[in-house]
């Protein structure tokens, strides 16, 4: 075993950050000792293997997807408009109370109109999208995305009460899915029902088949402590 | 891309040009995904952030101090996302590696696949922060200098974290039966 000081100067000497004056110094001692040359012969593997380490080509849908949700309006990157001149006139104080006021209100409005009783919110664009549905004390995840002639929805649970998420929607689909339910236990209560049983936290992966048009996308709906709430999914379009 | 062409792409952006926009994701989403893919262990979850990070970059470029690098602040963007993510989802996949067609036979392909899983693993039980600096520096090629001022530490400190996280990972690799010569 060499000395932690030695294996620092190994490491910076493979790293390229010892001074001339270091490298040269533990040279000298490679050069002496057959237990710092093996150490460094493990060290340039350990560099060599996170050099050629693959790095990953970015998907087309990465891009793709980025470029779609802003042509669709996500939002314009544009600068913040100068204060007009007249508003200069009005004291700031008045300015804020004004923007307290009407701010939530267009904040509301530019979001997706979900169902009453949807404690929760979806955001994503044609593609893929996320929502997190919630009562008082559970929350889920979902997540949708289109993968080949699927429609593929991941469901995790916070874990903090046990929970049932039930999936709705066309029979066929429903009746053809693939299930990959880890903790949770998978019933059918009847046609274009599936219900999911969660005792904490958990996740499940779903993959519904796809029509090749017109597919109906299903509804999630999360029950937990007596309480519901939940959403339809859209259904992810093939353009990506 | 150069700095001033770079600039032009922002100040283009700002004006509303998707086009100039897309240019800049073209030039910044590989570093951006691959991080996120080692950082999270999975392509869908890369996939995923890498949208939020450059969707969250558009809807803020006006807040961009364009005396700063463009790089850096998109950065700071994508690690934060990456950490949330994380947070949200405390589980993990197995990495599904895409590697690039080197004309490889199958067999070798596969073998390179385990050695690229493996390692993720064993990067996967670091902590953040060793995780974030052994990818940043050792597997997107940053130097110990722009690691620093990606992560607002000192050279001397990177260099400290990074001979410790190295340790670390070794040590994991063994485990799995990867050490050594």
């Amino acid at each position: 075993m060499i000395p932690t000081e030695r294996d620092r100067a190994l490491h910076e000497l493979l790293d390229g950050s010892a001074t001339p004056r270091e490298a040269a110094e533990t040279e000298a001692w490679l050069a002496t000792s057959a237990e710092g040359r093996q150490r460094r012969a493990e060290l340039e593997a350990l560099f060599a293997r996170l050099r050629d380490a693959p790095r990953a080509t970015p998907p087309p849908q990465l891009r793709e997807g980025v470029m779609s949700a802003i042509r669709r309006g996500v939002a314009p990157a544009h600068r913040a408009p100068a204060r007009p001149r007249w508003l200069l006139l009005v004291p700031a104080g008045v300015v804020a109370a004004l923007l307290a006021i009407l701010a939530p209100q267009a904040w509301r409005g530019s979001r997706r109109a979900l169902p009453e009783e949807v404690s929760g919110s979806i955001a994503g664009n044609a593609a893929f999208a996320r929502a997190e549905i919630r009562v008082p004390g559970a929350r889920v995840h979902v997540r949708v995305r289109r993968t080949g002639a699927e429609e593929r929805v991941e469901l995790e649970a916070d874990g903090r009460a046990p929970v049932e998420i039930e999936l709705t929607g066309p029979a066929d689909r429903l009746a053809s899915a693939r299930v990959r339910a880890g903790a949770a236990t998978v019933s059918h209560p009847g046609p274009g029902r599936l219900v999911l049983a969660l005792p904490g936290a958990g996740s499940a992966t779903l993959s519904l088949p796809l029509a090749a048009a017109g597919a109906v996308g299903v509804r999630v709906e999360l029950r937990s402590g007596g309480r519901s709430a939940g959403t339809a999914l859209p259904v992810p379009s093939a353009d990506r | 891309m150069g700095e001033s062409d770079e600039g032009g792409l922002v100040e283009r952006a700002l004006q509303g040009d998707t086009g100039a926009f897309e240019q800049l994701v073209e030039s910044h989403q590989a570093v951006v995904y691959n991080l996120a893919w080692r950082m999270l262990g999975n392509a869908e979850d890369a996939l995923d952030v890498s949208q939020a990070v450059f969707t969250k970059a558009w809807l803020k470029l006006a807040t961009f101090d364009r005396r700063n690098r463009l790089f850096s602040w998109i950065y700071r963007i994508a690690i934060n996302e990456t950490l949330n993510h994380r947070r949200r989802r405390r589980r993990t996949e197995p990495i599904e590696d895409t590697l690039p067609d080197t004309g490889a036979g199958p067999h070798e392909r596969h073998e390179a696949e385990e050695r690229s899983r493996i390692l993720q693993e064993a990067l996967m039980e670091l902590g953040a922060d060793d995780r974030e600096i052994v990818v940043l520096h050792h597997l997107l090629g940053f130097s110990h200098r722009e690691v620093g001022d990606l992560r607002g530490l000192p050279e001397k400190t990177v260099k400290s974290r990074l001979f410790t996280a190295r340790q670390r990972l070794e040590a994991g690799l063994r485990r799995r039966g990867l050490g050594g010569a």
